[in-house]
């Protein structure tokens, strides 16, 4: 499940549905920069960068109920905490990235409406 | 005045979309916000905005959030930080602790229990607000020192109630500090001119009480050579303190009852009325209500004075303020005896966070008086505190008014009644009780927690030791004492039973199952059951790390279980 809209959508209305344009918009820009990041890290093997953005993008991953994203983004934090190197971690951090940028797009297009309670 | 009032706080968040869900959280609390996605930026913001709340992510892409945290315990910056991580490492949150952190968050942290911790924080600022005058060092009279929420609630009640004339009953332990709330009421009620005039009814003989009250006219008695102005002339226009009210005779508690009613008086020897405008003030280490059973006090006189009731906490309810009391001390007496002392060392401060202090706030004070005399250095170390001032766990008098004997008896809205009660099933329930002593014996000690009561009882508490397993026999039953419902308080009627069915359970086995379900109830929030149970934090802290490392409890969310449920 990309987004789990039922987490997504309590968070929204707990802080105002009204507040969800800026909100959406936010993450993702913070998302795109977060994937370049990641994407440098990978290319460049910066485990320190890496670890940081993969640890922060749990906590955001679950408030905005990105459930898969979450998924990945634990299993690699755990690796990461391991010490397992960025190169044996390529195709997963690969993955995850793929799924960041699915996870963007699908919370880009949502709009206040989507996210009312009923 | 505080409802204008905005709290500032800081948010320190690296991620930006984090950030502004936690901002717009705490800007529903009407607060005003700032948010910083680096340590660098954290600081800046610090300096210019000065927060009062920081919320601070530990794990920042500059600087650790651990060394934010040591710079405002350095410069003693007033600012309440509430740590966030998701490092859900207990040593982490006892680190943090011990840095000064105030509470600790482990992400992902729902946006409910964001909003619970700062509307919690942000109504302990306001209080503050209210408290801050009776802080020594503000040129406030009184010398109040204190941070607990026990003593804050007294410096809530003080605030809302000095400018008003109506009768104050100070209830208390011996040296808990009434005479300094009396004096302080009286500083606070700026519309009153006349001056401040203590009696202690415990100090002058019976014979010359009515004298020392209302004066005499010369003549009236042998020895009294002139016309006296008694204590009631004397505070006329201002205040007039009756301290050990409960030591006065009941010949002269029907005239101070009259006196009471009318404000008028006539001095022994005379028939002459006079009349005062005298605001009256009293108070008592007894329980009055055991007295007026006893027949020594007048239950009319009581309700009378009983119009504001102020109770004054023991010192072993009000935490860490025993330390900042005692470091007042140490530098007063430093400061008088030419001493060189300018602190305690951690295993003095901890040493004197574990007495009970049955003197109180006069008995710690006496006793960093004689360790200052005795002694010389910089640090104050626990091989130097006069170890024959430390001892005794009960109050000198026995019938002393402790809290939950008075609460339980007045309905007082400081505490909710302590209460101890068994079933037919042998089951102990135990509700609002603190667990001491031997496995079977409960101590009846309330927690001090503010929570109104919707009646006024008369509940009991019960040395269980006759129901113990080696003391019951195969064919007798427990006795089974009336069964009282559970206080109605504010928290519901939620009960916390412990199985003894099958023999005691260890002491540490029942405080492990209270622990977890005060956390439970408080749901997990470490820092606000810290603060029922009467702990530090980091004690609790170090207690829930110890059995997560043991595997004798597991978290699930913001649960803990004990591992074999």
């Amino acid at each position: 499940m990309i987004i789990d809209m039922t987490i997504l959508r309590a968070m929204v209305n707990d802080v105002g549905t009204e507040m969800f344009p800026g909100i959406r918009d936010v993450y993702v820009q913070e998302s795109t920069e977060t994937i370049e990041r990641l994407q440098k890290s990978l290319a460049s093997g910066d485990f320190e960068t890496l670890a940081r953005d993969i640890h922060t993008q749990k906590s955001v991953l679950e408030t905005y109920g990105a459930a898969d994203a979450l998924e990945q983004a634990l299993s690699l934090d755990k690796k990461c905490k391991s010490g397992v190197a960025v190169g044996d971690m390529d195709a997963e951090i690969r993955k995850f990235i793929s799924t960041l940028a699915e996870t963007r797009d699908a919370v880009s297009r949502l709009t206040a409406e989507d996210l009312k309670e009923f | 005045m505080l409802e204008n009032y905005k709290v500032r706080i800081l948010i320190v968040e690296d991620s930006k979309s984090l950030g502004m869900v936690y901002a717009a959280v705490a800007r529903q609390l009407d607060a005003a916000v700032r948010v910083a996605e680096t340590g660098v930026r954290a600081m800046e913001i610090i300096n210019e905005f000065q927060p009062e709340i920081i919320l601070l992510d530990l794990w920042l892409p500059d600087v650790k959030g651990m060394d934010i945290l040591r710079y405002i315990q350095k410069q003693e910056l007033k600012i309440v930080t509430i740590v966030m991580t998701a490092n859900g490492s207990v040593d982490y949150a006892v680190e943090s602790m011990r840095l000064g952190a105030y509470d600790f968050l482990e992400k992902p942290i729902s946006t409910d229990r964001l909003r619970t911790t700062l509307n919690n924080t942000i109504e302990k600022i306001k209080l503050s607000a209210l408290a801050e005058p009776f802080i020594p060092g503000n040129s406030i009279p009184g010398g109040f020192i204190g941070e607990s929420p026990a003593i804050k609630a007294v410096f809530d009640r003080i605030s809302r109630v000095r400018y008003s004339n109506a009768s104050v009953f100070i209830t208390g332990e011996s040296g808990t500090g009434k005479d300094v709330t009396a004096n302080v009421l009286h500083e606070m009620n700026t519309s009153r001119k006349g001056p401040f005039v203590a009696i202690n009814c415990a100090a002058i003989p019976r014979e010359l009480m009515e004298s020392e009250i209302f004066g005499h006219v010369k003549g009236a008695f042998t020895g009294a050579t002139q016309d006296h102005q008694g204590a009631v002339s004397q505070a006329d226009g201002g205040t007039l303190f009756l301290d050990e009210l409960c030591e006065m005779s009941i010949d002269l508690q029907s005239k101070l009852l009259r006196f009471l009613q009318s404000s008028v008086f006539h001095k022994v020897g005379s028939l002459k009325d006079e009349k005062v405008d005298v605001r009256i003030i009293c108070a008592t280490n007894r329980n009055p209500m055991e007295e007026i059973k006893k027949g020594r006090f007048r239950e009319d006189l009581f309700y009378r004075l009983y119009v504001i009731h102020i109770h004054l906490p023991p010192l072993r309810q009000r935490g860490f303020d025993v330390v900042l009391i005692a470091r007042y001390f140490l530098k007063k007496y430093s400061d008088e005896e030419k001493k060189g002392f300018i602190g305690f060392s951690k295993d003095a401060e901890a040493y004197l966070m574990s007495r009970p202090w049955p003197g109180n706030v006069r008995q710690l004070q006496n006793m960093v008086h004689q360790a200052v005399v005795l002694n010389t250095g910089e640090v104050m170390t626990r091989d130097m505190l006069p170890r024959d001032m430390m001892q005794g766990d009960a109050p000198a008098n026995e019938n002393a008014v402790t809290s939950d004997t008075f609460m339980r008896n007045t309905g007082s809205i400081y505490s909710t009644p302590a209460r101890f009660f068994r079933s037919a099933g042998g089951f102990g329930i135990i509700d609002g009780y603190r667990i001491s002593g031997a496995p079977d014996i409960v101590s009846a000690e309330s927690r001090n927690d503010g929570h109104s009561v919707q009646e006024a009882d008369t509940g009991f508490s019960q040395d269980i030791s006759d129901n113990r397993p080696e003391n019951r026999s195969a064919a007798s039953s427990p006795k089974i004492p009336e069964v009282l419902p559970p206080p109605t308080t504010s928290r519901g009627t939620d009960s916390f039973s412990v199985d003894i069915s099958g023999g005691a359970l260890p002491l540490d086995e029942v405080e492990k199952l209270y622990i977890l379900e005060i956390l439970r109830r408080n749901s997990g929030s470490v820092s606000r059951t810290a603060e029922e149970l009467g702990l530090v934090p980091s004690t609790l802290y170090r207690k829930i790390s110890r059995w997560q490392k043991s595997g004798e409890i597991v978290k699930t969310g913001e649960v803990y279980f004990k591992s074999t449920d």
